[in-house]
């Protein structure tokens, strides 16, 4: 179906009501996944040290703009220190 | 066939890290398909993007219609299938380690240290989509009002999603 899509996308997209249309859905796509994100973020504040992980893979991600490898090699281990703490005081 | 295995062996490599999901790889494949391979271009994937968003599926339909515009319906298999079976080995073994781990501080520890990181990896990725597909401060907007609209109220996307389309096709975020 998605294939179907793209193909009448490839034969419209020359209409610009499609392309604003497919404009509109990007965005709420992307508010959707930030909404996902923020309703996720909402238990790791029964421990907020958790959210320094979420911090730092922020930044690692967003400011320093590494690539996901590396965001997930730098921030796993300390993920885990915290994770640790975590299971001891819940 | 060159750019076949291509697609196979760097989409695969980018599905070892999704961890987040899917989701999280967006930004990656964005940066592989845009900008490196020049698969694609920028406009484009947020159209495919948007596309995924739209039609019914799993989250990595975006990646599927990436393989079909680089090889067509078999790019559109290969691209599938190289997302997937990393993250099902991967899934396969890491639940069999877990299931055998008998301490269950352990296996809390690993839930809690995976979560904070999937939650890091999601909101840097709708980040990363947000600069990369909103080019107009009307688009911005609509982004926020339905991540706030998704906090205060269990709406269904597909209606987000209807109004998302209903605004654009008439023009209003651009």
């Amino acid at each position: 179906m998605v294939i179907l899509l793209a193909m009448l996308y490839q034969h419209f997209s020359y209409l610009e009501y499609i392309r604003g249309a497919l404009k509109g859905i990007a965005a709420v796509g992307v508010g959707l996944i930030a909404g996902t994100g923020f309703k996720m973020l909402k238990d790791e504040f029964c421990y907020p040290p958790m959210l320094l992980v979420v911090g730092l893979t922020l930044l690692a991600g967003i400011y320093f703009d590494l690539a996901l490898g590396w965001v997930v090699l730098i921030v796993a281990p300390v993920a885990f220190i915290f994770a640790r703490r975590k299971a001891r005081r819940l | 066939m060159t750019l076949l295995i291509s697609l196979f062996i760097k989409l695969s490599l980018l599905s070892f890290v999704a961890f987040g999901g899917i989701i999280a790889v967006l930004p990656s494949l964005f940066d592989l398909a845009v900008n490196q391979e020049h698969w694609i271009d920028a406009a484009t994937f947020a159209d495919y993007f948007a596309i995924a968003q739209a039609a019914p599926g799993p989250n990595f339909m975006t990646i599927t219609l990436v393989g079909w515009q680089v090889y067509g319906v078999v790019g559109a298999i290969v691209a599938s299938i190289a997302v997937c079976w990393p993250s099902c080995v991967m899934v396969f073994y890491l639940e069999r380690y877990i299931t055998s781990i008998k301490d269950p501080e352990k296996k809390q520890i690993i839930q809690y240290a995976a979560a904070a990181l999937a939650i890091g990896l999601v909101l840097t990725s709708s980040w990363k989509l947000s600069v990369g597909f909103n080019n107009h401060w009307s688009e911005i907007v609509l982004t926020i009002t339905v991540l706030v609209i998704t906090q205060l109220s269990k709406i269904h996307p597909l209606y987000l999603i209807a109004l998302g389309a209903l605004l654009g096709g008439m023009g209003l975020l651009s």
